[in-house]
């Protein structure tokens, strides 16, 4: 057969499951949009403490924005030795991928649990409600990152993650990337302006 | 169509990360209390506009990712359509809102 059997093309010239992918990926824009832009309007609107600069820690804050920067670029490396076929090389890279999401996941626990010891809780205030929601929904986002990696992980060790099924990393690279743009938006917004003000 | 693309090399993904770690660092320095004190003493540009950098920024590296990591650069054509107009969307909202509640103001 002349045509490769794992090669699926449309008539846009784009693989169905990514095409699919990247529109959810637009719905999720409009998603942590949504929760940038409530945080963002209550901004400086609570009325009782603790408010923002009582409980940002900006070094934690720091060391998880460069794990889950450092991830990204662990995730294009594992996608790399995907297409290469190299499966030892894929899966190391595909575990300090995972990795630097629970690291990230672990700063964030830290973060939440210090939050609440300053009395902050999700009903204090509207910073509290706006705050958790967002980065909570992000960190959810995130645990479900490190799952689909694991799996891979997992799948890669077993050896049924071949190059050609590229795809399959390339669909869960895109996701990983989105939680890291994600990220560096929240960092920017949520926390290096409240600093800068 | 992505599987016709040539696959970028490694050294492209270093510089990326180098790039986008400079620009992380760049911010950091940016918030830290004696640096702070410091442009705001002797750069009042930088002072009055810090938050606008720090936004431009912020997107340098958003569409750095985008572009090399998530690899947006080959997959033109509609992928960027059914990304690019949500996250214009939502970028704009980001924006007006915050000019709403003056968070621009350094």
């Amino acid at each position: 057969m002349s045509v490769d059997a794992h090669a699926e093309y449309t008539a846009l010239g784009i693989p169905h499951r990514k095409l699919g992918f990247w529109t959810f990926l637009g719905s999720e824009c409009m998603f942590f949009g949504t929760l940038i832009g409530t945080y963002l309007s209550y901004r400086g609107k609570s009325l009782v403490g603790p408010y923002p600069h009582e409980t940002f820690s900006v070094q934690v804050t720091t060391i998880s924005t460069f794990t889950l920067l450092a991830s990204s670029f662990f995730m294009v490396m594992a996608l790399h030795y995907v297409r290469e076929g190299k499966r030892f090389a894929a899966g190391a890279w595909l575990l300090a991928t995972a990795t630097g999401g629970l690291i990230f996941l672990g700063f964030q626990s830290f973060e939440f649990t210090e939050f609440y010891h300053k009395g902050l809780s999700l009903s204090k205030n509207l910073y509290g409600t706006t705050f958790f929601v967002l980065t909570g929904f992000h960190g959810a986002h995130v645990s479900g990152g490190v799952l689909w990696l694991l799996s891979l992980f997992v799948m890669n060790a077993q050896g049924k993650l071949p190059k050609e099924k590229e795809m399959d990393v390339e669909i869960a690279g895109l996701y990983w990337h989105f939680v890291d743009i994600v990220w560096i938006i929240i960092f920017t917004v949520v926390y290096l302006v409240e600093f800068a003000q | 169509m992505s599987d016709a693309h040539a696959h970028p090399p490694v050294s492209l993904y270093v510089k990326v990360i180098s790039t986008l770690t400079v620009i992380t660092a760049f911010e950091i320095l940016l918030i830290i209390p004696p640096v702070k004190v410091w442009y705001h003493a002797n750069f009042k540009a930088l002072a009055d506009n810090v938050i606008p950098i720090l936004l431009i920024m912020s997107a340098a590296k958003f569409w750095a990712v985008v572009y090399f990591f998530m690899h947006l650069r080959q997959d033109h054509g509609t992928p960027r359509m059914v990304f690019g107009f949500p996250l214009g969307l939502a970028a704009l909202m980001i924006v007006v809102l915050m000019l709403l509640n003056g968070h621009f103001v350094g």
